[in-house]
């Protein structure tokens, strides 16, 4: 157990930011902590590493209680925040050498780091650029080479794809794989469903402080009745044909209008392959067929109501 | 490790422009204009004999005393005060129409009169000089009523006038008011220090910046943090400040005394408070950085003010009126560390200032230092 | 009016400069202006030097006289007898000369001996000069009075010496022209010129900066509106600026010292010369505005330039204390010729003989600075149009 953080309740004035928050990290996991902006997760991340009071509850990383002087610790955790920290006036390999070496004092063994690292986010042409000659996407890059080189044990990063072009974001979620192969344990933070999908192994959403549900994907929706979805096209339907349909295992609601059936399951696998083997079988010829798997949204809608996305801003 | 801080720290401060304009390029410039426009009130010893026009005619041609007396005291040398043109009336209405002259002696039957544009120090120098001749006349009659036999003997102790003041130094300073504005200048370049403590408090503080996040997340000791970059905001406000003080001694030859060892030593006391009030002043407050240098620029000018880098004069106002302002204004006491290390020699005073300034430096410090060290913040 | 409204949004960002400058400005104009000694009109009055004596020579009669004397003609000021004191208040200028009677003077003065008094001064000055003339003039007049002189006691000495002291020379204080004293006027419109120049140029140079960032250059020059247009407008907005921040600062010299403005006849002059000053700050802002890419280059500029113009010029001390070297370089500046502009009226209020072309001069090369910095911007801002493109 890397983190473990419990009834962690943090309040800002009126605002309950952490409800009585657990949380776990597991050793050599690709944890994703999702979740609306203004959900918690970067106040989460701030308690964990010390730089914010808390009301209540106890945070133990690495097995120790976590301080502000908790050197040791910090030691085995790197970190990309949300916004990008960098030095303006270090250029991209000084700024690499000057954060790792806040880790890593041995200067032959940090050069080493450092080219690794700029290497690693595929910064090794503006090794001398200053970062204001650096477009986004690179800056963002650079900003993970600073909290990566010291090859960290931990790595937390908060939304480090926000504002980035999308070559960008696929070779940042590649490197961040190869490292977690590398056997660093990673914390991810985001608010983009696909990349928590993509990439980790087991994802926490939150919302309003809370942890609300906690799994891998499958497992997630797995738990939420939302399952399998699939469309026909049909010319005609009749109704002891729908009411068959849904009497098939797993449906739970079928419907139909304007040409097309609709058909709900929870959970079960060759549900598609039921469905189509009884429309046969009733001698219904149909067109274009169409299957929809559940998606992290549907999971946070079903638990929370409300979307994502939808949250954003708050 | 703390060599890898305080470089990097050096390199970031350092490529600063803005900062290395306005704290080093500015207070140069700044010097270099003082010189320009005090330079030729710094030379004292500017003393210009008199002009003055005499008109000529009959009355002064018969008055042989007052010729006599007026020629003794425009003999070019040492002794000089007048610079007689003897003219026609019309050519010396002209002259003082011009304010050519000071004043124009004008001798009728009523005796010797005075004519002048304004009243001015020059005008009284002339009056006092022709009071001198009636004076005079009377002494002699006042002399002759009592002792008529005294005449021979009075006219020969009348021509040796004897000179009963003598020059007297009470140091080897010159009493030179201007110098007032460089001393605060050098002051003023010394609270420049606090951009760049600004700046670390700012670098520092995970609730003020990214950067201060990421290097509070750091497993680096706080204090080492602070005490890097302290020092390379205490190394580069010094070296500013030095490079002043050479350009004022060396270059525009402004005079500082020469304790080389106390000036150092004041230099460095200066530049450790202003990078400690500027550290202090962005630790506590969470505006902006921009807004914190303004409010910080707008305190350093005022305390400038007072301590007479605008006009000389207000120093020895406050001093008077108010001196405890002059106890808790840093810039008055670094300035009137300079001031009293050339102008005294005594050292009381300078120990007193540099003694209230390590007391400034210290509470400073001691204030940053608690806002800065490792601690949890409320938010972020 | 499109860009002419945004001119004076743009202007925004600069408003609290420009405020700070002309409150500090105004403030302390107010402050000078009453703290100035009034001067008594039409009597001549006899410089009076603020000095200290320090007797170390007891309750002497000499000494007594020598300080009775000096008091009456000079502004004793108590001073204790120690030698930092002494030195700050000589350092600035509470006194300008400290006579010191040393203990066994009068013995020493009595027996004829080769006596003297101990004067710490500025070395030189001609305070000091006039302060010696009156002791040697009082010790003078005793030693000839007690060698020659046929006085009962000490009393009838002292009042023989009293006696002589006490004639003076009439002077004729001559006023029939002009004014005797410069009027308040005059010195506000002398560092008037460190005001406008910073006001116009901070106002300016914003808007040029402003307008000339690349992005907004290209939207504008994207737009319906002719390159003409937008130069046109811009060119009224500064106009009214400008003219708006003289006006203010003239409005406030009428309600300080409107009657002796007008009578002085230095009215119509200064008005001029202000004005056309003005547009020499405009033209500089102009210029600024088009060289500079950032605020903090701007602020940079617009410090330096007010600030080292109007030491250089004679803004700030007057010309005559400046070295020739100084002034030399100085005619290249336009701040030098309205400082001499404004000098030829200061002659002019003081006596209405001084010859207008004095004035007009100096007023007339002000312009051709303005010209010649409006066809520089206008080449520089030309070419830079055709880079871009």
């Amino acid at each position: 157990m890397l983190i473990r953080v419990q009834n962690l309740v943090k309040r800002y004035k009126e605002v309950l930011a952490l409800d009585h928050l657990n949380l776990e990290v597991h050793e050599g996991e690709i944890l994703g902590l999702l979740g609306p902006n203004g959900s918690g997760k970067t106040t989460a991340i701030n308690c964990i590493l010390s730089l914010l009071k808390y009301d209540k509850g106890s945070i133990e990383v690495f097995g120790s209680p976590m301080d502000p002087d908790s050197y040791e610790s910090k030691r085995q955790i790197g970190i990309v925040s949300q916004n990008i920290a960098l030095f303006d006036e270090l250029k991209v390999e000084e700024n690499v050498d000057y954060f790792c070496g806040l880790y890593v004092h041995d200067v032959a063994t940090r050069l080493k780091l450092v080219n690794e690292a700029i290497e690693f986010v595929g910064l090794k042409e503006f090794r001398k650029f200053y970062p204001k000659k650096l477009s986004g996407g690179l800056k963002r890059r650079l900003n993970i080479a600073c909290g990566i080189a010291h090859k960290p044990k931990l790595l937390i990063l908060d939304e480090p794809t926000v504002a980035v072009d999308p070559q960008s974001r696929n070779s940042i979620l590649e490197g961040l794989r190869t490292l977690n192969q590398q056997g660093t344990t990673i914390v991810y933070t985001s608010h983009y469903m696909e990349e928590v999908e993509q990439l980790c192994t087991r994802i926490i959403i939150m919302d309003r402080g809370k942890v609300l549900a906690t799994g891998t994907k499958d497992e997630l929706k797995a738990m939420i009745n939302t399952g399998e979805s699939v469309s026909v096209e049909l010319f005609a339907l009749p109704a002891e044909a729908l009411a068959g349909v849904r009497q098939l295992p797993n449906v739970s609601a079928a419907d139909y209008s304007q040409n097309r059936l609709t058909v709900r399951h929870v959970g079960g696998s060759h549900n598609l392959i039921t469905l189509l083997d009884y429309l046969k079988s009733q001698g219904l010829s149909y067109g274009r067929v169409y299957s929809q798997q559940p998606t992290l949204n549907d999971v946070f809608l079903e638990i929370t109501g409300r979307h994502l996305r939808d949250a954003e801003g708050m | 490790m703390f060599w890898h801080l305080f470089a990097y720290r050096l390199k970031c401060l350092l490529r600063n422009r803005g900062l290395i304009f306005w704290t080093l390029l500015f207070p140069l410039f700044m010097a270099t204009l003082f010189h320009f426009a005090f330079g030729n009130l710094m030379t004292t010893g500017t003393f210009q004999p008199i002009k003055v026009a005499v008109v000529d005619n009959v009355a002064y041609r018969r008055d042989i005393g007052l010729q006599q007396m007026l020629s003794a005291i425009s003999e070019p040398g040492d002794g000089q005060l007048l610079d007689l043109t003897i003219t026609d009336p019309e050519q010396a209405a002209e002259l003082l129409e011009e304010r050519t002259v000071a004043g124009t002696i004008l001798v009728s039957e009523q005796g010797v009169a005075l004519e002048v544009k304004r009243s001015g120090l020059n005008q009284s120098v002339l009056k006092a000089v022709l009071d001198d001749y009636v004076q005079t006349a009377s002494t002699v009659s006042q002399i002759l009523q009592q002792n008529p036999n005294a005449a021979p003997e009075l006219m020969a102790a009348l021509q040796q006038r004897i000179h009963y003041t003598v020059e007297k130094n009470l140091s080897d300073a010159e009493p030179n008011i201007m110098l007032i504005m460089f001393y605060a200048l050098i002051a003023n370049t010394c609270l420049f220090g606090s951009s760049w403590g600004l700046k670390n408090s700012t670098d520092t503080q995970a609730n003020l910046s990214d950067q201060g996040l990421r290097r509070s997340a750091a497993p680096t000791h706080k204090l080492r943090i602070i005490l890097s970059d302290t020092l390379a905001a205490l190394v580069i406000t010094y070296s500013e400040v030095l490079i002043l003080l050479g350009y004022l001694g060396l270059v525009l030859g402004v005079q500082l005394g020469n304790e080389l060892g106390y000036i150092l030593m004041i230099a460095l006391l200066g530049s450790l408070t202003g990078v400690a009030w500027g550290t202090m002043f962005g630790t506590l407050f969470r505006q902006s950085e921009a807004v914190k240098g303004g409010i910080i620029t707008v305190v350093n000018l005022t305390f400038s003010f007072f301590s007479g880098m605008m006009f000389a004069d207000i120093k020895y106002i406050v001093d008077q009126a108010a001196p405890w302002f002059s106890y808790i204004n840093p810039t008055a006491l670094i300035s009137d560390a300079f001031y009293s290390l050339y102008i005294f020699d005594s050292h009381e005073r300078f120990f007193l200032n540099a003694g209230l300034l390590g007391v400034t430096a210290v509470v400073l410090s001691v204030v940053s230092y608690l806002g800065l060290r490792s601690e949890r913040y409320a938010s972020l | 009016m499109p860009v002419f409204k945004a001119y004076f949004k743009v202007l925004r960002a600069a408003l609290p400069g420009i405020v700070s400058y002309m409150a500090i400005f105004l403030a302390l104009s107010v402050v000078f202006t009453f703290a100035a000694p009034s001067s008594a009109g039409g009597q001549f009055t006899q410089s009076k030097i603020a000095m200290a004596v320090i007797n170390r020579d007891g309750e002497s009669p000499v000494a007594t006289g020598l300080t009775d004397y000096l008091a009456s003609t000079n502004k004793l000021v108590d001073l204790p007898d120690n030698p930092d004191q002494l030195q700050d208040a000589l350092f600035f200028r509470r006194v300008e000369y400290v006579v010191i009677i040393p203990a066994g003077f009068e013995a020493g003065f009595l027996a004829d001996d080769d006596v003297a008094l101990e004067r710490v001064a500025v070395p030189g000055s001609t305070s000091s000069h006039y302060v010696d003339h009156q002791v040697d003039k009082y010790l003078n007049t005793l030693r000839l009075h007690r060698q020659h002189g046929r006085t009962a006691n000490w009393d009838e000495l002292l009042s023989a010496v009293q006696k002589d002291l006490a004639k003076e020379t009439p002077v004729q204080l001559q006023t029939a022209s002009g004014t005797a004293e410069t009027p308040g006027f005059i010195y506000y419109f002398g560092y008037l010129a460190y005001t406008l120049l910073a006001v116009v140029m901070l106002g300016i140079s914003t808007i040029m900066l402003a307008f000339n960032k690349p992005d907004v250059q290209q939207r504008t020059a994207c737009s319906p509106l002719s390159t003409r247009r937008v130069n046109l407008q811009l060119a009224v907005g500064h106009t009214l600026f400008a003219v708006t921040a003289w006006a203010i600062l003239m409005a406030f010299a009428f309600i300080m010292y409107g009657k002796e403005m007008i009578t002085s006849g230095g009215l119509g002059w200064v008005t001029l010369n202000s004005l056309a000053f003005t547009i020499v700050c405009a033209s500089i802002g102009l210029l600024v505005g088009n060289l500079v890419r950032d605020h903090n280059t701007q602020s940079a500029a617009v410090n330096v330039l007010t600030l080292g113009m109007s030491f250089i010029s004679g803004v700030f001390v007057p010309q005559s204390v400046l070295s020739p070297a100084v002034l030399s370089f100085a005619k290249f500046l336009p701040s030098y010729w309205y400082v001499r502009t404004h000098e030829a009226i200061h002659e002019l209020v003081l006596s209405p003989l001084t010859n207008t072309m004095q004035i007009a001069g100096p007023l007339l090369i002000q312009l051709g600075f303005a010209a010649a910095i409006f066809a520089v911007t206008l080449l520089l801002s030309k070419e830079r149009r055709v880079s871009m493109s």
